[in-house]
């Protein structure tokens, strides 16, 4: 049994979010393994069992995609990739990111590929189980030994069995993970982590022009100008907005 | 946040964070606390995970860590709950006088029983010998290949809940001279432990009088040389109160995020209460005590990861850090009003936690001493 576990990070503390006018700035420290790829790398560990074998990919870069490696590598994946490339996890690039990923894992032998559920993850289980010509699971729930699974619906839940070569996208709430010892994680941040190219940039990138009319002003207060909002109405008729 | 941490160290300290929000809820810590004690189950998650053995070398079955990052876990932990990091770090206050002091074969001995998930207990003090430890009276006397061990030890850490003790007694009247430490498996007949005290904080840490009649131990198991006990006390003391002072970090960090918090929501005057200046002012020097505390304490971690024995610095770290803490708490609690001063919310428990830190591993006031003739040597020198 050969299982690929696609792995990213979450914020663990929203807060850790800080705006600066429409600047949004992350901080990078704070992001961590997503809950639903904790579970997708358990269900991967305890499927795998003694005789399977878990590697791990990411798309994050960075510190950022290091640090969720080491957390998946202690939890008891044997192997980890990082993809490299600009910004492989830039929604637009998803389909690219995808095709290049499918086509690195294509000749492995996987059997299962694992990916957590997350805001946007469900993109690129589609894309790699039509790149691969695997069967899709989403919002798995449950997945048992014998290939039994279960994802939640609105109204109920689907039952089935699991036909492999899949892809599954995992959630969170589908099996409780256990910490990982401070040695396990010791050992992983000393494990080599290979390093993939993805060269999204040799791909020809589409152009998005956008004319803009510069204002002398961009904001206006409120309570500091009373014709504010004829201000801005006058701006809008002026750049064809408003009619 | 003015230490930088490692990459490494932001992981340690993410799991450690994990661990907490796990194992040490709100509601768990408040039970124990009231309780004044932890069940021994509650450690099984730290014993998974290898707290227990965090800072033990690799050859010794370990994590290995260094002092410096095993210090930064025991922070984290200690803003959950100090008494419950206490319990653990506490083994490491007797293993490191093997370590330092006995052979690689007592070390491991040691160590592998700590190793399933035991705890072990560093006893010194006595009813009427506590800062004064020159003067204990319980004995040793030798009898072939054996020590005899008499006497009742006061306020031993863990002693309750320890599977191995190491032991300091009097083999001879020489003063100082005359104490020698020894390694004692908890299930050697003759050893009773007293009454666990009902302690104003640090309750979830186990502490007991403990009783020593006619207590057989092999001469194997005497650590380094006779009459050296003392020495070798205090060789493993002076890395201890510097370790313990991140336990006293992570309590002040905890006050700080608790005041900082209710500040920003609770409303007086029509406006939060963090607007008012004195109250600001509080915040300021929470911060700034919070942040000072933290690098004093790394800083002499990096001292002792490089094999310093940090006599002076260690001391200087305990009482700098413990003695900030009290304020530092103190004025959570007075940032949250009367609600602070009740157990609704969790600032009143952090005072009583942090104040035992002045006490334990030698007062502040023997720290002030020890800083001071050090400091004199120094001087003498010139
Ligand atoms: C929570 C807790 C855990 C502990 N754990 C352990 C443990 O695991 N093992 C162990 O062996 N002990 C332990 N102790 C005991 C601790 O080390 C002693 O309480 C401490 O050394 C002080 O001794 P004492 O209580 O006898 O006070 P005393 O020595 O009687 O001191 C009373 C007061 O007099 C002051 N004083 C004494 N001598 C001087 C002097 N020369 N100059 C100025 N002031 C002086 C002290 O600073 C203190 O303020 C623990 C204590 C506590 C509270």
């Amino acid at each position: 049994m050969k299982i690929a576990t696609i792995v990213k990070s979450e914020l663990t503390d929203p807060k850790t979010y800080t705006t600066h006018r429409t600047k949004v700035f992350y901080h990078p420290e704070k992001l961590f393994l997503s809950d639903s790829d904790k579970a997708a790398v358990e269900l991967a560990v305890k499927i795998a069992g003694n005789n399977g074998q878990v590697d791990l990919f990411t798309l994050e870069q960075g510190e950022v995609g290091v640090r969720v490696l080491h957390e998946a590598l202690a939890m008891g994946a044997a192997s980890a990739t990082e993809f490299v490339g600009s910004d492989p996890n830039d929604p637009a690039n998803a389909y690219l990111a995808a095709e290049k990923v499918s086509e690195y894992l294509k000749d492995q032998g996987y059997d299962l590929i694992l990916v957590g559920d997350v805001v946007g993850s469900a993109p690129i289980a589609a894309y790699l189980a039509e790149n691969l010509g695997f069967n899709l699971y989403e919002n798995v729930t449950r997945l048992s030994p014998n290939w039994e699974y279960e994802t939640e619906l609105d109204r109920g839940q689907l039952k089935g069995k699991v036909q492999t070569p899949a892809v599954l996208t995992v959630e969170a709430n589908a099996i409780e993970p256990e910490l990982p010892s401070f040695p396990a994680l010791e050992a992983a941040q000393k494990q080599t982590i290979k390093s993939v190219a993805l060269n999204l940039d040799t791909e020809e990138a589409s152009e998005v022009v956008v004319n803009q009319t510069q204002h002398p002003h961009v904001i206006w207060n409120l309570d500091e100008e009373p014709d504010a909002v004829e201000k801005l109405v006058a701006a809008l008729r002026q750049d064809g907005i408003m009619k | 946040m003015a230490l930088q941490y490692t990459e490494q160290q932001r992981e340690y300290i993410h799991l450690a964070q994990e661990f907490g929000d796990k194992y040490l809820k709100p509601e768990l810590i408040s039970k124990w606390d009231k309780a004044g004690e932890c069940p021994k189950e509650a450690f099984n998650p730290a014993f998974d995970l290898g707290l227990h053995m965090l800072e033990i070398p690799k050859e010794y079955g370990g994590a290995g860590l260094s002092f410096e990052d095993s210090a930064l876990v025991f922070e984290k932990l200690a803003e959950y709950d100090a008494g419950y990091a206490l319990t653990l770090i506490t083994s490491f206050v007797a293993l490191r006088c093997v370590m330092i002091s006995g052979t690689p074969d007592q070390a491991r001995r040691f160590a592998d029983i700590l190793k399933p998930g035991k705890f072990a207990a560093f006893t010194l003090s006595e009813a009427d010998s506590g800062s004064d430890s020159g003067s204990l009276r319980d004995t040793a006397v030798r009898k072939g290949n054996e020590y005899i061990l008499n006497g009742e030890k006061a306020f031993a850490t863990n002693g309750g809940v320890a599977d191995v003790y190491i032991g300091v007694f009097r083999t001879s009247n020489n003063g100082n001279h005359g104490l020698s430490a020894f390694m004692i498996p908890r299930d050697t007949p003759g050893i009773y432990v007293g009454k666990h005290e009902d302690k104003m904080g640090l309750r979830l840490s186990n502490t007991v009088p403990l009783f020593f009649k006619d207590v057989h131990v092999p001469v194997e198991n005497l650590i380094g040389k006779e009459g050296k006990g003392i020495n070798i006390a205090l060789n493993s003391l002076n890395l201890s109160r510097a370790f313990v002072s991140t336990l006293t970090v992570g309590i002040m960090q905890r006050a700080l995020d608790e005041a900082g918090n209710y500040a920003v929501k609770r409303e007086q005057f029509g406006q939060p209460i963090a607007n008012f200046e004195s109250v600001q002012n509080m915040l300021a020097d929470m911060a700034t005590s919070v942040e000072t505390a933290r690098l004093l304490v790394n800083n002499t971690m990096k001292m002792m990861d490089k094999g310093s024995l940090v006599r002076k610095e260690g001391a200087m770290t305990k009482l700098f850090v413990t003695d900030v803490a009290q304020k530092v708490t103190s004025d959570a609690v007075q940032i949250f009003g009367g609600y602070g001063y009740t157990r609704i919310y969790p600032v009143e428990k952090l005072m009583r936690d942090v104040k035992g830190f002045q006490i334990l591993e030698g007062t502040n006031e023997i720290q002030r001493m020890t800083i001071a003739r050090e400091v004199a040597k120094e001087y003498a020198k010139e």
